[in-house]
Protein backbone atom coordinates (compact mmCIF):
# COMPACT_ATOMS: atom_id res chain seq x y z
CA UNK A 1 0.00 0.00 0.00
CA UNK A 2 1.53 3.31 -1.02
CA UNK A 3 1.75 6.22 1.38
CA UNK A 4 -0.90 8.44 -0.25
CA UNK A 5 -3.45 5.63 -0.32
CA UNK A 6 -2.67 4.72 3.27
CA UNK A 7 -3.20 8.32 4.36
CA UNK A 8 -6.55 8.40 2.60
CA UNK A 9 -7.63 5.16 4.25
CA UNK A 10 -6.45 6.38 7.65
CA UNK A 11 -8.53 9.56 7.25
CA UNK A 12 -11.60 7.47 6.44
CA UNK A 13 -10.96 5.21 9.40
CA UNK A 14 -10.56 8.27 11.64
CA UNK A 15 -14.01 9.37 10.51
CA UNK A 16 -15.39 6.05 11.79
CA UNK A 17 -15.35 4.04 8.56
CA UNK A 18 -14.93 0.41 9.68
CA UNK A 19 -14.34 -0.81 6.13
CA UNK A 20 -11.34 1.48 5.90
CA UNK A 21 -10.09 0.23 9.24
CA UNK A 22 -10.57 -3.35 8.04
CA UNK A 23 -8.23 -2.56 5.14
CA UNK A 24 -5.61 -1.30 7.57
CA UNK A 25 -5.93 -4.43 9.70
CA UNK A 26 -5.58 -6.68 6.67
CA UNK A 27 -2.58 -4.71 5.47
CA UNK A 28 -0.67 -4.71 8.74
CA UNK A 29 -1.82 -7.79 10.65
CA UNK A 30 0.96 -10.04 9.37
CA UNK A 31 3.78 -7.73 10.37
CA UNK A 32 2.14 -6.80 13.66
CA UNK A 33 1.80 -10.48 14.51
CA UNK A 34 5.42 -11.17 13.56
CA UNK A 35 6.66 -8.21 15.56
CA UNK A 36 4.82 -9.52 18.61
CA UNK A 37 6.04 -13.04 17.90
CA UNK A 38 9.68 -11.92 17.69
CA UNK A 39 9.29 -10.13 21.01
CA UNK A 40 7.22 -12.65 22.96
CA UNK A 41 8.28 -15.92 21.27
CA UNK A 42 4.82 -17.36 21.87
CA UNK A 43 2.28 -17.56 19.01
CA UNK A 44 -0.77 -17.42 21.28
CA UNK A 45 0.52 -14.41 23.21
CA UNK A 46 1.48 -12.76 19.92
CA UNK A 47 -2.02 -13.31 18.56
CA UNK A 48 -3.68 -11.87 21.68
CA UNK A 49 -1.35 -8.90 21.64
CA UNK A 50 -2.02 -8.25 17.95
CA UNK A 51 -5.77 -8.15 18.56
CA UNK A 52 -5.33 -5.87 21.54
CA UNK A 53 -3.07 -3.57 19.52
CA UNK A 54 -5.61 -3.15 16.72
CA UNK A 55 -8.45 -2.49 19.15
CA UNK A 56 -6.32 0.14 20.90
CA UNK A 57 -5.50 1.68 17.56
CA UNK A 58 -9.19 1.89 16.68
CA UNK A 59 -9.96 3.64 19.97
CA UNK A 60 -7.01 6.02 19.67
CA UNK A 61 -7.44 6.70 15.96
CA UNK A 62 -9.38 9.97 16.42
CA UNK A 63 -6.39 11.30 18.37
CA UNK A 64 -3.81 10.28 15.73
CA UNK A 65 -2.40 13.56 14.37
CA UNK A 66 -0.61 12.04 11.35
CA UNK A 67 2.73 13.57 12.36
CA UNK A 68 4.35 10.22 11.62
CA UNK A 69 3.32 7.44 9.28
CA UNK A 70 0.42 5.31 10.40
CA UNK A 71 2.56 2.16 10.42
CA UNK A 72 5.13 3.84 12.68
CA UNK A 73 2.39 4.80 15.11
CA UNK A 74 0.83 1.32 14.95
CA UNK A 75 4.12 -0.48 15.52
CA UNK A 76 4.91 1.82 18.44
CA UNK A 77 1.63 0.77 20.07
CA UNK A 78 2.58 -2.87 19.46
CA UNK A 79 5.99 -2.29 21.03
CA UNK A 80 4.48 -0.59 24.08
CA UNK A 81 2.20 -3.58 24.59
CA UNK A 82 5.22 -5.87 24.23
CA UNK A 83 7.05 -3.86 26.89
CA UNK A 84 4.05 -4.16 29.20
CA UNK A 85 4.09 -7.92 28.87
CA UNK A 86 7.86 -8.31 28.82
CA UNK A 87 9.47 -5.49 30.81
CA UNK A 88 12.97 -6.97 30.41
CA UNK A 89 12.75 -6.37 26.64
CA UNK A 90 13.01 -2.60 27.01
CA UNK A 91 15.98 -3.07 29.33
CA UNK A 92 17.70 -5.41 26.88
CA UNK A 93 17.20 -2.99 24.01
CA UNK A 94 18.52 -0.05 26.04
CA UNK A 95 21.53 -2.09 27.09
CA UNK A 96 22.62 -2.61 23.48
CA UNK A 97 24.59 0.61 23.91
CA UNK A 98 25.43 3.08 21.19
CA UNK A 99 29.04 2.46 20.31
CA UNK A 100 30.09 3.92 16.97
CA UNK A 101 29.63 1.35 14.25
CA UNK A 102 30.38 2.08 10.64
CA UNK A 103 32.30 -0.72 9.08
CA UNK A 104 29.56 -3.05 7.93
CA UNK A 105 28.45 -1.51 4.70
CA UNK A 106 24.97 -2.18 3.48
CA UNK A 107 25.05 -5.01 1.03
CA UNK A 108 21.96 -6.24 -0.69
CA UNK A 109 23.18 -8.80 -3.17
CA UNK A 110 25.49 -11.74 -3.28
CA UNK A 111 28.53 -11.11 -5.43
CA UNK A 112 29.95 -14.59 -5.76
CA UNK A 113 28.46 -17.14 -8.14
CA UNK A 114 29.65 -19.86 -5.76
CA UNK A 115 27.67 -18.20 -2.98
CA UNK A 116 24.65 -18.04 -5.24
CA UNK A 117 24.89 -21.77 -5.89
CA UNK A 118 24.95 -22.50 -2.18
CA UNK A 119 22.39 -19.84 -1.43
CA UNK A 120 19.59 -22.09 -0.22
CA UNK A 121 21.80 -24.05 2.12
CA UNK A 122 23.41 -20.91 3.49
CA UNK A 123 20.08 -19.18 3.89
CA UNK A 124 18.70 -22.12 5.83
CA UNK A 125 21.74 -22.16 8.06
CA UNK A 126 21.63 -18.41 8.67
CA UNK A 127 17.89 -18.43 9.30
CA UNK A 128 18.54 -20.89 12.09
CA UNK A 129 21.16 -18.52 13.46
CA UNK A 130 18.70 -15.62 13.24
CA UNK A 131 16.18 -17.67 15.23
CA UNK A 132 18.83 -18.04 17.92
CA UNK A 133 19.53 -14.29 18.21
CA UNK A 134 18.30 -12.46 21.34
CA UNK A 135 14.74 -11.06 21.05
CA UNK A 136 16.01 -7.49 21.06
CA UNK A 137 18.21 -8.04 18.01
CA UNK A 138 15.60 -10.13 16.20
CA UNK A 139 13.10 -7.32 16.65
CA UNK A 140 15.44 -4.76 15.18
CA UNK A 141 16.44 -6.82 12.17
CA UNK A 142 12.82 -7.75 11.51
CA UNK A 143 11.94 -4.07 11.25
CA UNK A 144 15.03 -3.22 9.24
CA UNK A 145 15.11 -6.11 6.78
CA UNK A 146 11.56 -7.45 6.60
CA UNK A 147 9.78 -4.10 6.57
CA UNK A 148 12.61 -1.96 5.22
CA UNK A 149 12.10 0.65 7.92
CA UNK A 150 14.74 3.34 8.33
CA UNK A 151 16.92 3.48 11.43
CA UNK A 152 15.10 6.66 12.47
CA UNK A 153 11.70 4.99 12.17
CA UNK A 154 12.89 1.98 14.14
CA UNK A 155 14.27 4.31 16.81
CA UNK A 156 10.86 6.04 17.06
CA UNK A 157 8.96 2.75 17.19
CA UNK A 158 11.16 1.07 19.76
CA UNK A 159 11.76 4.21 21.78
CA UNK A 160 15.54 3.91 21.97
CA UNK A 161 18.25 6.23 20.57
CA UNK A 162 19.23 5.99 16.93
CA UNK A 163 22.76 4.91 17.86
CA UNK A 164 21.41 2.02 19.89
CA UNK A 165 19.33 0.82 16.95
CA UNK A 166 22.41 0.90 14.71
CA UNK A 167 24.45 -0.94 17.30
CA UNK A 168 21.82 -3.65 17.71
CA UNK A 169 21.57 -4.25 13.97
CA UNK A 170 25.34 -4.12 13.59
CA UNK A 171 25.80 -6.73 16.31
CA UNK A 172 23.22 -9.03 14.77
CA UNK A 173 24.90 -8.82 11.34
CA UNK A 174 28.34 -9.29 12.87
CA UNK A 175 27.16 -12.34 14.79
CA UNK A 176 25.72 -13.82 11.62
CA UNK A 177 28.88 -13.00 9.71
CA UNK A 178 30.95 -14.88 12.27
CA UNK A 179 28.55 -17.81 12.11
CA UNK A 180 28.94 -17.83 8.34
CA UNK A 181 32.74 -17.83 8.59
CA UNK A 182 32.58 -20.79 10.95
CA UNK A 183 30.25 -22.56 8.54
CA UNK A 184 32.66 -22.02 5.65
CA UNK A 185 35.63 -23.20 7.70
CA UNK A 186 33.92 -26.42 8.75
CA UNK A 187 35.36 -29.48 6.96
CA UNK A 188 32.93 -31.07 4.52
CA UNK B 1 37.14 0.53 7.44
CA UNK B 2 37.21 -0.83 3.90
CA UNK B 3 36.15 -4.42 3.34
CA UNK B 4 37.83 -7.07 1.29
CA UNK B 5 35.99 -8.71 -1.59
CA UNK B 6 35.49 -11.94 0.38
CA UNK B 7 34.15 -9.99 3.38
CA UNK B 8 31.76 -8.16 1.09
CA UNK B 9 30.57 -11.46 -0.34
CA UNK B 10 29.97 -12.92 3.09
CA UNK B 11 28.11 -9.83 4.17
CA UNK B 12 26.02 -10.08 1.02
CA UNK B 13 25.04 -13.60 2.02
CA UNK B 14 24.18 -12.45 5.54
CA UNK B 15 22.03 -9.61 4.26
CA UNK B 16 20.34 -11.92 1.79
CA UNK B 17 19.50 -14.26 4.66
CA UNK B 18 18.18 -11.34 6.70
CA UNK B 19 15.98 -10.16 3.85
CA UNK B 20 14.65 -13.63 3.10
CA UNK B 21 14.07 -14.54 6.75
CA UNK B 22 10.44 -15.65 6.48
CA UNK B 23 7.58 -13.93 8.24
CA UNK B 24 4.99 -16.25 9.75
CA UNK B 25 1.48 -15.94 8.33
CA UNK B 26 -0.95 -13.98 10.50
CA UNK B 27 -3.44 -16.25 12.30
CA UNK B 28 -6.79 -16.16 10.56
CA UNK B 29 -8.55 -15.31 13.81
CA UNK B 30 -7.01 -11.85 14.25
CA UNK B 31 -9.03 -10.02 11.62
CA UNK B 32 -12.54 -11.33 12.51
CA UNK B 33 -11.85 -10.97 16.24
CA UNK B 34 -10.77 -7.34 15.86
CA UNK B 35 -13.68 -6.40 13.61
CA UNK B 36 -16.20 -8.13 15.88
CA UNK B 37 -14.85 -6.25 18.89
CA UNK B 38 -15.03 -2.95 17.04
CA UNK B 39 -18.62 -3.59 15.97
CA UNK B 40 -19.58 -4.35 19.58
CA UNK B 41 -17.97 -1.10 20.72
CA UNK B 42 -19.64 0.92 17.99
CA UNK B 43 -23.11 -0.43 18.72
CA UNK B 44 -22.91 -0.21 22.51
CA UNK B 45 -23.64 3.16 24.06
CA UNK B 46 -21.55 4.28 27.02
CA UNK B 47 -24.42 3.43 29.38
CA UNK B 48 -26.96 0.84 28.42
CA UNK B 49 -30.20 2.34 29.76
CA UNK B 50 -33.59 0.75 29.18
CA UNK B 51 -36.86 2.71 29.07
CA UNK B 52 -37.58 1.49 32.59
CA UNK B 53 -34.48 3.30 33.86
CA UNK B 54 -35.95 6.53 32.55
CA UNK B 55 -39.37 5.66 34.01
CA UNK B 56 -37.85 4.95 37.42
CA UNK B 57 -35.87 8.16 37.28
CA UNK B 58 -39.12 10.01 36.53
CA UNK B 59 -40.83 8.24 39.40
CA UNK B 60 -38.11 9.15 41.88
CA UNK B 61 -38.17 12.74 40.71
CA UNK B 62 -41.98 12.75 40.91
CA UNK B 63 -41.87 11.42 44.46
CA UNK B 64 -39.37 14.04 45.49
CA UNK B 65 -41.61 16.70 43.99
CA UNK B 66 -44.64 15.25 45.74
CA UNK B 67 -42.90 15.23 49.10
CA UNK B 68 -41.95 18.83 48.56
CA UNK B 69 -45.47 19.67 47.51
CA UNK B 70 -47.09 18.23 50.63
CA UNK B 71 -44.39 19.41 52.95
CA UNK B 72 -45.78 22.90 52.89
CA UNK B 73 -48.94 21.65 54.64
CA UNK B 74 -47.02 20.03 57.51
CA UNK B 75 -46.48 22.18 60.53
CA UNK B 76 -42.88 21.77 61.46
CA UNK B 77 -41.80 21.64 65.10
CA UNK B 78 -41.24 25.10 66.54
CA UNK B 79 -37.56 24.56 67.14
CA UNK B 80 -36.88 24.24 63.35
CA UNK B 81 -35.38 27.31 61.83
CA UNK B 82 -38.14 29.62 60.78
CA UNK B 83 -36.32 30.59 57.65
CA UNK B 84 -36.23 26.98 56.37
CA UNK B 85 -39.91 26.53 57.11
CA UNK B 86 -40.77 29.67 55.23
CA UNK B 87 -38.59 28.69 52.29
CA UNK B 88 -40.16 25.24 51.98
CA UNK B 89 -43.62 26.74 52.26
CA UNK B 90 -42.88 29.27 49.55
CA UNK B 91 -41.36 26.62 47.30
CA UNK B 92 -44.40 24.42 47.70
CA UNK B 93 -46.69 27.35 46.89
CA UNK B 94 -44.64 28.08 43.81
CA UNK B 95 -44.92 24.50 42.55
CA UNK B 96 -48.68 24.44 43.20
CA UNK B 97 -49.08 27.71 41.37
CA UNK B 98 -47.19 26.44 38.36
CA UNK B 99 -49.15 23.18 38.23
CA UNK B 100 -52.44 25.08 38.49
CA UNK B 101 -51.38 27.26 35.58
CA UNK B 102 -51.05 24.15 33.41
CA UNK B 103 -54.41 22.60 34.41
CA UNK B 104 -56.58 25.18 36.11
CA UNK B 105 -59.76 23.10 35.63
CA UNK B 106 -58.68 19.95 37.53
CA UNK B 107 -57.06 19.48 40.91
CA UNK B 108 -53.32 18.93 40.52
CA UNK B 109 -53.39 16.22 43.14
CA UNK B 110 -55.28 13.89 40.81
CA UNK B 111 -52.48 14.05 38.31
CA UNK B 112 -49.87 13.31 40.91
CA UNK B 113 -51.76 10.34 42.32
CA UNK B 114 -52.34 9.05 38.76
CA UNK B 115 -48.64 9.38 38.04
CA UNK B 116 -47.72 7.41 41.14
CA UNK B 117 -50.21 4.66 40.29
CA UNK B 118 -48.84 4.49 36.75
CA UNK B 119 -45.28 4.15 37.99
CA UNK B 120 -46.23 1.40 40.43
CA UNK B 121 -48.09 -0.39 37.65
CA UNK B 122 -45.07 -0.18 35.39
CA UNK B 123 -42.76 -1.56 38.04
CA UNK B 124 -45.06 -4.40 39.01
CA UNK B 125 -46.19 -5.56 35.57
CA UNK B 126 -43.05 -5.17 33.50
CA UNK B 127 -40.54 -7.96 32.97
CA UNK B 128 -37.18 -8.15 34.68
CA UNK B 129 -34.67 -5.74 33.21
CA UNK B 130 -31.07 -6.44 32.30
CA UNK B 131 -28.42 -5.10 34.68
CA UNK B 132 -26.89 -1.75 33.90
CA UNK B 133 -23.85 -2.32 31.73
CA UNK B 134 -20.91 0.01 32.10
CA UNK B 135 -18.78 -0.06 28.97
CA UNK B 136 -15.21 0.81 29.72
CA UNK B 137 -13.71 3.14 27.11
Amino acid sequence: MDRAREEMIVRRAQAGDTDAFAELVLEHQRFVFNLALRALSDPQDAEDLSQEAFIRVWKALPRFRRKSRFQTWLYRIVMNLCYNRLPRLRKELSELGDEVVDFLEDSTSMHSPVAALDAEELRGYLHEKIDALPESQRLLITMRFQKDLSYAEISEIVGIPLGTVKTGIFRARKQLLEALRQFEEEPL
Amino acid sequence: MSMSESERTLLGIVDDALQTYPLDPAPSSIFPAVMRQIEIQRSTPKFNLSWLDYALSGFVAGMAGLILYFLQSISLPPHWPVQMQNDIFLMGQGIRLKLNQFQPQLPTEFYIVGLILLMFGLIIFTRKRAPLVRVTP
